[in-house]
C-alpha cells in the first residue's frame, strides 16, 4: 500500500481548483499532481476519523493509506454528479475501516459461539428479552456495549480491551458503571 | 469474579442469553457500511437496528462507524464537563494536590540569598549577612551605582548582574587586578563579591567581566562601573 506523499509545487491553477473538479481533471489527463493536491487537502481529516473509529495510529495511517490508494484505483467511477470528493473518500475510508474490524469480530463471533453452546438454553421468554434490551438502551454507550460483549457475547474482560482499545482497567470500570446503571433502571422498571 | 459480579450474573443471566436467539446473523460490512451512509430501505434499517440493539459487536460497530462521521464528539462537549472529567482523572488529581503541598513548603523555606563568594584580592571571612552594606555595580558599562551607596564597617556587599550563557565560562577583576574564576550559583546571572573596604579607594571603580566561549576559548570583557 505505498503511496506517493512527494511534496511538490502545484501550479496555482490547480491549486484553484475545486475537488470535483480536480478529480475531473485527473481522469482526464491522469496528472498525478491533481491527485496529490486531493491527498494534502483530506488526509488530516481521513486520518483524525480513521483514528476515532480505529482507536489505534498505525492502523488509523494505514487506513489514510489505504482509502487513497482504493480511491485512485477506482478514480474512474467517481462521479461529479453523486456528490463531493470528500463525501466519496469518507466513504471509501469508512468501509475500510469497517470491512478490518468486521474481520476481528468474525474471529471473536466464532470463538464466542463456540462458548456460549455450553451456556443453558434461552428460557425463550420474549417479555424478558425485550425487557433487557430496553434497559441495555438507556445507558450510555461504553455501558452498554461491555454489558453486551460480556453477557451477551461471552467476552472476557482482555477480549473486550483488546476489541475495544480500551484498557482492562477501563473496561472493568465500564463493566461496574453498567452493572449498577442497569440494575437501578432494571428495578424501576414496571413490569408484569 | 467478585460478590458484585456473581450477584449479577444470578440476576440478569437468563435475561441476557433470552436476548440471543432472537436478534439473527450480523449484518454483513457491507449492509454496516449502507447503513452507516444511510443508503438502506426502511425495512433493512429496522432489522439492523433491531440486531444492533441486543449484539455487542455490532453495537461496538456502529458506535465507531458514529465516532467516525463526528470524529470530534468530544471537543463539542461544554468546556466545564471536559474540565470536570480532566479533573476526575487520578494522576492530575495528584499533582494538584501535590502542588497544594508544594505552596507551604515553598513559603516556609529558608530565604536566605544564596549568591556566591568568590576569591578576588579584596575578599574578605563572610561577616554575618546583615552587617554588610551593599553596593551595585551598573548593568552597563556607563552605569555606575546609584549615589548614595552608603558603605559601613569594614566590609561591603558588591552585587551585579550579568546577563551569563551556559556555554561560556566567567571569570572577573577589580581595579585590573588579578583575574579569578566567578559563578552565580543561582543560575540567573546574580553576583556577589564580598570585598574590604579598606582596600579601596573612595571613588570611582570598576568590575572587569572577562567570558570565555567553552568551545572555542574566545574571550570578551565587560567593564560595571561602581562608585564607593
Amino acid at each position: 500500500m505505498e503511496m506517493s506523499v512527494v511534496q511538490v509545487d502545484h501550479d496555482d491553477e490547480l491549486s484553484e481548483l475545486s475537488d470535483n473538479m480536480l478529480m475531473r481533471r485527473f481522469q482526464q489527463t491522469r496528472d498525478q499532481r491533481c491527485f496529490e493536491l486531493l491527498w494534502d487537502r483530506h488526509r488530516s481529516d481521513i486520518y483524525r476519523r480513521c483514528l476515532a473509529f480505529l482507536r489505534d495510529r498505525q492502523g488509523a495511517e494505514d487506513a489514510v493509506q489505504a482509502a487513497f490508494h482504493n480511491a485512485l484505483a477506482k478514480a474512474d467511477s467517481f462521479q461529479e454528479g453523486n456528490g463531493e470528493f470528500g463525501s466519496w473518500i469518507q466513504q471509501i475510508a469508512r468501509h475500510w475501516c469497517i470491512n478490518q474490524v468486521s474481520s476481528a469480530h468474525a474471529r471473536l463471533r466464532v470463538s464466542a459461539d463456540d462458548m456460549l453452546e455450553s451456556l443453558p438454553a434461552a428460557p425463550g421468554d420474549t417479555e424478558l428479552a425485550n425487557l433487557v434490551r430496553n434497559v441495555l438502551s438507556e445507558l450510555g454507550p461504553e455501558q452498554r456495549i461491555t454489558l453486551k460483549l460480556l453477557y451477551v457475547e461471552g467476552l472476557s474482560y482482555e477480549e473486550i480491551a483488546k476489541l475495544q482499545g480500551w484498557t482492562v482497567a477501563q473496561v472493568k470500570t465500564y463493566a461496574q458503571n453498567g452493572r449498577r446503571m442497569f440494575q437501578r433502571r432494571w428495578d424501576r422498571m414496571p413490569k408484569r | 469474579m467478585t460478590p458484585e459480579e456473581r450477584s449479577f450474573r444470578d440476576r440478569f443471566e437468563s435475561g441476557f442469553v433470552a436476548v440471543r436467539p432472537r436478534r439473527g446473523d450480523c449484518p454483513n460490512a457491507e449492509t454496516l457500511s449502507a447503513y452507516a451512509a444511510g443508503t438502506l430501505d426502511a425495512a433493512t434499517v429496522a432489522i439492523v437496528e433491531g440486531h444492533v440493539a441486543t449484539c455487542g459487536l455490532c453495537d461496538s460497530l456502529v458506535e465507531r462507524v458514529r465516532a467516525f462521521d463526528v470524529p470530534r464528539v468530544v471537543a463539542t462537549e461544554a468546556w466545564w464537563k471536559r474540565l470536570g472529567i480532566w479533573f476526575w482523572r487520578p494522576l492530575p488529581a495528584y499533582v494538584i494536590a501535590a502542588g497544594a503541598l508544594c505552596v507551604p513548603l515553598l513559603l516556609l523555606r529558608d530565604k536566605t540569598p544564596r549568591g556566591v563568594t568568590v576569591a578576588v584580592p579584596s575578599v574578605v571571612t563572610l561577616p554575618p549577612y546583615e552587617a554588610v552594606a551593599v553596593v551595585e555595580a551598573g548593568a552597563t558599562r556607563e552605569a555606575t551605582t546609584r549615589p548614595g551607596a552608603v558603605i559601613s564597617g569594614d566590609s561591603f556587599l558588591l552585587k551585579f548582574s550579568y546577563p551569563i550563557n551556559p556555554s561560556f565560562e566567567y571569570a572577573a577583576s577589580i581595579d585590573a587586578g588579578p583575574v579569578v574564576p566567578i559563578r552565580s550559583l543561582d543560575e540567573t546571572g546574580h553576583f556577589e563579591l564580598f570585598c574590604r573596604r579598606a582596600a579601596f579607594k573612595t571613588g570611582p571603580h570598576t568590575v572587569t567581566i572577562i567570558e570565555t566561549d567553552r568551545r572555542t576559548r574566545a574571550k570578551q570583557t565587560r567593564t560595571l562601573l561602581f562608585e564607593l
